[in-house]
């Protein structure tokens, strides 16, 4: 893919879950190795949207391309972390185990190769959880799993990180090592989160797309901390889940033809 | 038990037994170590109960019908393949609860055999002693066919077991990296449902889900990778089998509910060593 094309590119995608219309007119367009915090309000899209990305859903309008390709086409190098993989604490699997399974889909049959348990040994040092590898991944902590989980897509080769609320289940101490985990990791792959947290958006993130059925991209640069206050309420660290998300009237641009078929 | 060492070498239907007791072990400690991580107990219940029907339409069509090929045991693999085939789909499809499903499944075979049965000539007691396991009149083509079962799991296992590990860890992840899940979930089914025949001609319909899961549950307490988990799995459903064997053999208890009681106390054992070991 040229360096010049957008890693991510949405056009007027549109998407329903039968009569319920979820996203309308989404375009935006992300560059190589931005860091991108989604934000917006609870049933605003942004699980959608990521499921849009990851090629689960197919929009009712407009396009999806991500690294230059259908979503589907380009499912092995998108990394997708959720908040938190429900698991059963007893399962018996190793931070190794965990990290090779990103290789899952690209190894031979049978057991992996070694080239397979360097690659996954170098994602954990990316992760700087080097000398993790025969831990319990049920022992770990919710921060130190979450860094497993982000090793086992750099070890799938992924080239865009999507994170759903990855901090959502971390203590606050390891919360600011993942920001600064994802910030380091974007000097390789680009990177999009679902955040609720505004010192990521501004201590963090290079742009923020607002996610209220509609959506807007914004460089950092361009938006001031007052903008945040305003939007979500003095020194709130949290963004509130109401409709006040700060770029958008969502009623007015629902109702808005669709562009992806000529205004119908 | 002196007296089963003693007849072991003058009685062939000992060395079968043996040999069938240590096939079905490998194959529930590798499918039952998936069964238990994953979850699906019921599965292999639902698989095992339903064979009934397949034993007894099997009967059904011989005795009525004079087809010689279609013995109880060829019935009780068609019957688990068709019914694994289906709850895959199904459950796959993810439009019925999957409990739902799998009790209707369960109870359903059982019922379809159990009139079966009812409508077949004569007296049934042969299709009976499948109800509580029959290792003492396993015969060598039963074993042929064991050894082949456990060939094919034994392949499957090590071709798939990368696949096997993430689908159970987390099937979306799985998906998402590019797992055909799918196809690995049919394969599970087909799996189960192959060592869940084995284990009906050991323990019999009703106890066959216990020798597939205690022996896996009480591995899963002593390790912490499911490889592992599947070794020990092995090795404790092979002794459970050949010792639960030897037991009952002096008394004339029977064999297949010897050694499920046996896998009980392992398993309470397995459990007893994992609280020390917590603390």
């Amino acid at each position: 893919m040229p360096v010049s094309e957008p890693v991510i590119e949405v056009s007027d995608v549109c998407f329903a879950y039968g009569r319920q219309e979820v996203l309308h007119n989404v375009s935006f367009r992300i560059a190589a190795n931005a860091l991108v915090a989604v934000v917006g309000p609870n049933g605003g899209g942004k699980t959608t949207l990521l499921k849009l990305l990851l090629g689960e859903l197919t929009p009712l309008f407009g396009s999806v391309r991500v690294l230059g390709v259908m979503p589907g086409e380009a499912r092995t190098r998108v990394g997708y972390v959720p908040q938190a993989v429900p698991f059963d604490p007893r399962f018996p699997l190793s931070v190794s185990e965990a990290v090779l399974m990103g290789r899952v889909a690209k190894s031979r049959f049978g057991a992996y190769g070694r080239e397979d348990h360097r690659v996954a040994r170098e994602a954990l040092e990316r992760v700087d959880l080097a000398g993790f590898e025969n831990r319990a991944f049920a022992e770990l902590s919710g921060g130190e799993r979450q860094r497993v989980l982000i090793a086992q897509a750099l070890a799938g080769g992924s080239e865009v990180l999507l994170l759903d609320e990855p901090v959502a289940n971390v203590d606050p101490e390891h919360t600011s090592h993942l920001y600064e985990l994802f910030k380091k990791l974007t000097a390789e792959v680009t990177v999009m989160m679902v955040s609720h947290n505004l010192s990521v958006v501004t201590g963090h993130a290079t742009h923020v797309l607002c996610v209220n059925r509609t959506a807007g991209l914004h460089a950092i640069g361009e938006v001031a901390s007052a903008t945040f206050t305003e939007a979500f309420g003095g020194s709130l660290t949290a963004i509130r889940h109401d409709a006040n998300c700060h770029v958008m009237d969502p009623s007015a641009a629902m109702h808005a033809p669709h562009h992806g078929c000529g205004g119908s | 038990m002196l007296s089963f060492f003693s007849d072991l070498w003058s009685y062939p239907f000992l060395a079968c037994a043996v040999l069938a007791a240590v096939l079905a072990a490998v194959a529930a400690g590798l499918t039952g170590s998936l069964v238990v991580v994953r979850r699906s107990t019921y599965l292999a219940g639902a698989v095992s109960h339903s064979i009934l029907a397949g034993l007894g339409l099997a009967r059904l069509l011989q005795r009525r019908f004079g087809i010689g090929l279609l013995t109880p045991m060829t019935g009780a693999v068609l019957a688990a393949l068709a019914v694994a085939l289906l709850l895959a789909w199904l459950t796959t499809r993810g439009k019925h609860r999957p409990d739902t499903v799998l009790s209707a499944v369960w109870t359903g075979g059982m019922a379809l055999g159990v009139s079966f049965v009812a409508a077949t000539p004569g007296y049934q007691d042969d299709l009976m002693s499948y109800l509580f396991g029959s290792l003492l009149l396993v015969s060598k083509p039963d074993l042929v066919w064991m050894a082949v079962a456990d060939v094919v799991i034994l392949g499957v296992m090590a071709m798939c077991y990368n696949r096997f590990l993430a689908i159970a860890f987390n099937e979306e992840l799985a998906r998402l990296r590019g797992v055909r899940t799918s196809v690995y979930e049919v394969v599970y089914h087909v799996l189960t449902a192959l060592t869940v025949v084995l284990l009906v001609r050991v323990a019999g319909i009703v106890l066959a889900v216990a020798l597939l899961t205690l022996p896996a549950a009480a591995a899963g307490l002593l390790t912490r990778r499911l490889d592992r988990m599947m070794a020990v799995a092995v090795l404790i459903g092979i002794g459970v089998s050949l010792f639960g064997l030897a037991l009952s053999y002096g008394p004339g208890w029977p064999p297949g509910a010897t050694i499920v009681e046996l896998a009980v106390i392992v398993y309470l054992a397995a459990a007893g060593i994992h609280r020390l070991k917590r603390g």
